[in-house]
Parts: structure tokens; C-alpha cells; sequence
């Protein structure tokens, strides 16, 4: 640092406060006090831009998760619910035949319901597919394969209507009919939208993950140009006391005392905003997900019922894909659903805490709460239903009447224990939200009000030189 | 000015401590090599030609993810019995290898897929003509490879017990079948479509189709990034049809049922 004077003063010999003012004052000059005022408003401009820049991150990875992505994970498993259903009225017409006019009727209302629902979750679907083209190409496919399923289907009930059966005895070109339409359903259909299901969840991943970065990455930056803001405010403070003898100034004062605010908060709201998200996607999203397929498998699996009734040359099959959907919601290291059975029954004895889970779309979702003891057991009787049907007492009508009422009621009690998680998603992106609103509102008028008090404080200083 | 050097120097050091510390998880996306164990022993799906290049079915999914992700192939070539120990030893990163996807492997490694929905049925020799379903095994010698579920599940789930009989690889057991040392192979369709086609008329598929198998590509755990990159991978070879193009050039020819080809339900990458 040089100590050239640049303005020259007339000197008072002799007088030793003149001197040291003297001396103090020829390290002040307008270029220099003009340099670290310029250094402490770019320091404050540049943490105030990380703060703005990491909020929007923040802000998108919300929109992704919240309401674009989070929410196509609900329309496509609504989707594939709805597809699954439809084909259960459809295997359960076949089955029934002539026998239960009751049951028939039940069936032909939930079948032409599901096909309304069907129609409305792909026109959601699409539309939040957005500019997605892959996604779009998909679910063009599902309306292309699902005209051909109710046409197979169709089929599959006139030739029923025309052959007037009773249960149980579907001659075998009804169910020669089915199995197309049912193979289209379980190898095209159902898998289509299952996978649009996971695609949707990986971008939800990828936003939170990029997120999470972007957000550590403003966390950092914020902290070091706060800093290096804070330090270049003291550095102005110091040149002026030292250069000028006056040791406070009021304007650097509120601006050191806002910017010190704006780092704290700014930290604190970006660390809040990191724990939201988590708290969204980790507590809320992913459990929501597990059990929105858990859900879609379920149906699946009751599907893999009614068609172990109806389809008898298939019947290895359907039991084989029911045990292994039956693991894959639950898992437990057994061989057949005997042994699935007993192992489940003794893994839940304990009605305290949460339901024993190991991997599984279902076990995962387990909470401490009623909603997943109900769960819990009514997946078991589920289960033990489905052991009855199997050993076949009573007319097919029966038979699957009684796995019908237990999935019903294990179908309530996994939306009710999903719902918990979807509240906890809900939550989690509104406290998000709120907290950026909040927060950006107020960013331009910091920087104007920190830009301010740092000039005024220095323009009375400025003016010293003319 | 002094005073306030060593806080700025302290600043502007934070974020390279903390580009430092930034530990990721290992993916399959971070290196330019792939190294896919495949299964050399599988006419038709996974094994070495005349001229020393593997070909199959296998082995060309294996070349399409790997184009998908622009990856170059390291081939790893191993036995049923190693599919899960190569993964978990990491003497390779993935296995494409007539792998089916249970619960039970899942505990230890990951899986992208399935890329291919097989059954399981039964290959007999060609005059055998006692064995139409899986209940007819009842007491047969039956051959499996070492590492494989297939008699057991045969045992308990089906409840059909047979008399086990382990092999090294399936070649052995096409020669166990052929000179009568064995009464049955059981396994997936695509594997006996192969030993059908390799025994020139000798053997033949019963077509009982007992159970689904989903063929999945084993992983090493905790990729995420990696196993969803392979499952979009999928989806492109089922979309631009060349899933149904290579089933058809591979195993049409050996008698396979083709009419309804299934698209595999992912399983999901944790």
C-alpha cells in the first residue's frame, strides 16, 4: 500500500494530534474509499444473487415434485388401477356367467365406471406429460392397446352371452377369448403405465437430487460472499476510522447490521427449505409411492384371483404370479403361500410399534399408527381368504365372493394408510413453498437498502475531498 | 485491510474443502467401461461363436443398453452359479444372464428390468412322450444347473417332487437328457428353445409353461442413477422394436411361441 499523499494540506508543525491526523489521512483518498465501498456492495450483490439463485432452484425442483412429476405419479397409478379393475369385472363376468344376476350387475356397473376412469386418467396423463415426448408416445400406446382390450373383451362377453353358462363352467373358447384380452392387459397394458409410474418417480429424483445440490451449493456460496461481505463492510469501517478519525458511521452500520441478517436468514431459510423438501420427498413422496404401487399390484393380484377361478389349464400360473406379487408387496422367505401364510401371522403377533416390515411396496409404507396395523391385517385376511378360495368350498360364486369383500376392505385400509403419507408430501411441499415466498419478496429490497446505507455512509466522507 | 485478509482467505477456502468432502455413490454412469457378465454356455441366448465373438439373445440386450448409455463392453463370462458373486466380489457390473428377479435375490444385489419375460417349461428327449405337464416329472431324474432355483421351486411351490439332479452348465445336461442319464431338463423357455435347436431334433420343448420368470440385470446395490439409465434403455428396445426383432431372429427358428410378446413391468430401482 503506498503513502504517497494525493491531496496535499497545509501543515501545522509541532502540534501532535495534527500530525496524526495528518499521517491517518493520507491513506484515505476518494479512489480508495470508492473501491471498498464498490467491493462491499458487489460482495452483498453477489450473496443476495446466490441467495435468489438457490431459492429458485429450490423453487423448481418444488413445481417438479409437487406439481408435475409428483402428481403424474398419481394420475398413471390411478391409471393402471383403473385399467386392472376393469379387467376383474371383465374375468368376473366370465366367471359368473349365468348364476348371480346380483353379482353380474355389480360387476357390468363397476366395469363401465373403471372404463370412464380410464378414459379420464389417460387424458391427465397426457396432459401432464406435458412436452414430454417419450411419455406422450407411451401413453398414446396405452389408448391404442386398450381400444384393442375392449374389443378383445367385448368378444370375450358375447361369446359368454351366447354360450349362457353357469359358474364355473366357461367353455374354453370364452376363455380362450379372455386370455387375449387378458395377456394384453398383464403384457402390454399394465406394465405401460406401471413403468410411466416409475419413470415419473425417477423424475422426481432427479429433481430432488439436483435440488438437494443446487441447494448445498447456494449454502456455500451464500456463506462465503456473506462473509466476504461482511469483511469488505469492516475493511470500509476500519479505512474510514483509521483515515478519517471517526470510528462509527451509522449508514455502514445498518448495512453491516442487515447484511449480518440477510446471511442468517438466508442460511437459515435455505437450510428449512432443504429440510421441507426431505421431509416431502423421503417421508411423503416415496412412501406415497411405494403404496400407490403397492396398490396397483394388489388389484393385480386380485386379478390373479378371479382368473385362478376361471381359468383353470392356467391356474400353476396365476397362483406362481400371486405368490411372487404377494412377496413383492410383503416379503417373507417362503416357498409357497402356506408357509407365506404362517410366516406373516407370526411376524405380526406383536400389536406394538410398527408392523414388522421387511422389503416390500407394502411393508415399506408402515408407519407407528392404526392405519398400518389395519393395513397390516387386512393383508393378512387377504391372505387366509385367499387360502380358502383356493381349497374351494361352495360354488365359484362364493368362492370369490369371499376374496372380493377382503380385498375391498384391505383396498380401504391401504388408501387410508396412503393418505397419511400423501398429507405428510402435501405438507412438506407447502411449508417449501411458503418459506421461498416468503423469503424472495424481500430479496430486491435488501439489495436496494444494503446498496444504499453503504453509499450514504460514505458520501459524507467523499464530500471531505472537494 | 491487513485484519481482514486472513477472514477472506478463510472464505474463499470453504467450498474447496467442501468440493472435497462431496462423497457419490458409485455408478455404472461414471465409467466409460461396462463390464456385463454374461453366460457362455446358452446357445441362442448367451455364447461364443465359431469366430470367438459372443452372440445371443443375451449378449446383443447386453450391446443395446450399452449403446444407449455409450458405454464400450468388458465381457465377463461366468456360470449359473456365479451370476450374484461376480456383482457382489465387483468383477463386473452388471449381469445379463437368463438372471430371474426374486425377492430373494434382491436382499443382496439390485436389479434393473426385467428386459425379457420368460416361462418355465420342460425339455424331453424327443421320443419321451409320458411327460406333457409338470405333474408327469413326478419321480423323473430332472436336470438343473448348479445355482439355479428351478428344482426347489419344482419342489416347494408346485409341490411335484422329482429326483434332482445338478449339472455344471446346460450342455451337460442336453447330453445327460440324450443318452438317457437324465428324463427331463427344466428351466426357461429360451434356454431350452436353445439345447432344442443345438440337439438337431434329439430333444424337444413340452411347452407346460408353469411359471413366469421376469429375466431382470443383476447390479451391484445402491445405483440408482445406473438401474434407472438401464430400465429407460429398455423402454427405447421395446418402443423402437428391436426387443421383438431379436426374439424373433433368435428364437423363432428354435420353435419358440412368439404371438404375444410381453413388455416387462419394471421392478422398480430403489
Amino acid at each position: 500500500m503506498s503513502h504517497t499523499p494525493v491531496i496535499a494540506r497545509p501543515r501545522p508543525d509541532g502540534d501532535p494530534l495534527a500530525t496524526r491526523l495528518d499521517l491517518a489521512h493520507r491513506t484515505a483518498s476518494p479512489p480508495r474509499l470508492l473501491i471498498r465501498a464498490v467491493a462491499a456492495v458487489a460482495a452483498l450483490a453477489a450473496m443476495l444473487t446466490a441467495l435468489a439463485v438457490a431459492a429458485a432452484a429450490a423453487n423448481d425442483a418444488l413445481d417438479v415434485i409437487g406439481h408435475e412429476a409428483g402428481p403424474q405419479v398419481v394420475a398413471t397409478t390411478d391409471l393402471y388401477f383403473a385399467l386392472s379393475d376393469a379387467d376383474a369385472q371383465v374375468a368376473t363376468l366370465l366367471l359368473l356367467g349365468t348364476s348371480d344376476a346380483t353379482a353380474t350387475a355389480a360387476a357390468e356397473t363397476r366395469y363401465a365406471q373403471r372404463r370412464g376412469e380410464i378414459a379420464a386418467a389417460l387424458l391427465e396423463a397426457h396432459r401432464l406429460a406435458g412436452d414430454d415426448a417419450a411419455q406422450r408416445t407411451t401413453i398414446e400406446a396405452v389408448m391404442e392397446h386398450y381400444g384393442e382390450y375392449e374389443q378383445l373383451a367385448a368378444e370375450a362377453l358375447l361369446l359368454a352371452d351366447q354360450a349362457a353358462y353357469p359358474q364355473g363352467q366357461a367353455p374354453p373358447e370364452v376363455v380362450a377369448a379372455y386370455r387375449e384380452a387378458g395377456d394384453l392387459m398383464s403384457g402390454r397394458l399394465l406394465p405401460l403405465s406401471y413403468n410411466l409410474t416409475l419413470e415419473n418417480a425417477t423424475a422426481v429424483r432427479e429433481a430432488y437430487d439436483r435440488s438437494e445440490n443446487r441447494i448445498g451449493t447456494g449454502l456455500l456460496v451464500v456463506a462465503v460472499a456473506g462473509l466476504t461481505a461482511l469483511a469488505a463492510l469492516v475493511w470500509l469501517q476500519l479505512h474510514i476510522a483509521r483515515g478519517f478519525g471517526r470510528v462509527f458511521n451509522p449508514s455502514l452500520l445498518v448495512a453491516t447490521a442487515v447484511c449480518l441478517l440477510y446471511l442468517g436468514t438466508g442460511l437459515a431459510v435455505l437450510t428449512a427449505e432443504q429440510s421441507a423438501q426431505e421431509t416431502a420427498k423421503e417421508d411423503g413422496f416415496d412412501n406415497a409411492l411405494s403404496l400407490a404401487r403397492a396398490n396397483a399390484v394388489s388389484n393385480a393380484l386380485y386379478v390373479d384371483q378371479v382368473r385362478f377361478l376361471l381359468d383353470t389349464e392356467r391356474a400353476d400360473i396365476y397362483e406362481q404370479t400371486l405368490l411372487d406379487k404377494a412377496q413383492s408387496l410383503h416379503y417373507e422367505e417362503a416357498g409357497n403361500l402356506d408357509e407365506y401364510r404362517d410366516l406373516v401371522a407370526a411376524a405380526w403377533t406383536d400389536p406394538a410399534g410398527v408392523p414388522a416390515g421387511t422389503a416390500g411396496l407394502l411393508s415399506d409404507g408402515f408407519t407407528d399408527s392404526t392405519a398400518a396395523w389395519d393395513a397390516a391385517r387386512a393383508w393378512q385376511s387377504l391372505m387366509d381368504a385367499d387360502a380358502a378360495m383356493r381349497t374351494g368350498t361352495g360354488t365359484e360364486g362364493e368362492r370369490l365372493a369371499s376374496v372380493s369383500a377382503a380385498y375391498d376392505a384391505y383396498d380401504t385400509a391401504l388408501a387410508a394408510l396412503s393418505e397419511e403419507h400423501l398429507d405428510t408430501f402435501r405438507a412438506g411441499i407447502e411449508d417449501g413453498e411458503q418459506a421461498i415466498a416468503d423469503f424472495a419478496f424481500l430479496l430486491p429490497a435488501a439489495m436496494v437498502s444494503l446498496a444504499a446505507f453503504t453509499f450514504t455512509g460514505i458520501a459524507p466522507r467523499l464530500r471531505e475531498f472537494r | 485491510m491487513r485484519r481482514a485478509a486472513p477472514l477472506l482467505a478463510a472464505a474463499l477456502a470453504l467450498p474447496l474443502t467442501a468440493a472435497g468432502c462431496a462423497a457419490d455413490d458409485r455408478s455404472i454412469l461414471d465409467a466409460d467401461v461396462l463390464r456385463v457378465a454374461i453366460q457362455a454356455d446358452q446357445p441362442l441366448i448367451g455364447w461364443e461363436g465359431e469366430d470367438g465373438e459372443y452372440e445371443g439373445y443375451d449378449v446383443d440386450t447386453a450391446r443395446y443398453i450399452a449403446d444407449r448409455l455409450g458405454k464400450d463392453i468388458e465381457w465377463v463370462p461366468v456360470l449359473t452359479a456365479d451370476r450374484e458373486t461376480v456383482l457382489l466380489e465387483d468383477r463386473a457390473d452388471i449381469t445379463i444372464a437368463s438372471f430371474s428377479i426374486t425377492q430373494e435375490r434382491k436382499r443382496h444385489i439390485d436389479f434393473a428390468g426385467p428386459y425379457m419375460i420368460a416361462h418355465q417349461d420342460l425339455l424331453v428327449r424327443a421320443d419321451d412322450t409320458s411327460i406333457t405337464a409338470l405333474a408327469d416329472i413326478e419321480g423323473r431324474r430332472l436336470c438343473s444347473t448348479r445355482g439355479s432355483n428351478v428344482a426347489d421351486r419344482i419342489t416347494v411351490e408346485h409341490g411335484v417332487s422329482a429326483i434332482p439332479v445338478e449339472a455344471e452348465d446346460s450342455i451337460d445336461c442336453l447330453e445327460m437328457l440324450i443318452d438317457g442319464r437324465v428324463d427331463v431338463i427344466a428351466t426357461d423357455d429360451r434356454i431350452l428353445a436353445g439345447l432344442a435347436w443345438q440337439s438337431g431334433g434329439q430333444a424337444r420343448l413340452v411347452g407346460a409353461g408353469y411359471s413366469e420368470e421376469r429375466l431382470g440385470i443383476g447390479m451391484q446395490p445402491g445405483d440408482t442413477a445406473g438401474c434407472e439409465a438401464i430400465n429407460r434403455a429398455i423402454t427405447d428396445m421395446y418402443a423402437d422394436g428391436t426387443a421383438e426383432l431379436l426374439m424373433q431372429q433368435w428364437f423363432a427358428p428354435a420353435g419358440m411361441d412368439l404371438s404375444s410378446i410381453p413388455i416387462p413391468q419394471f421392478e422398480g430401482c430403489e
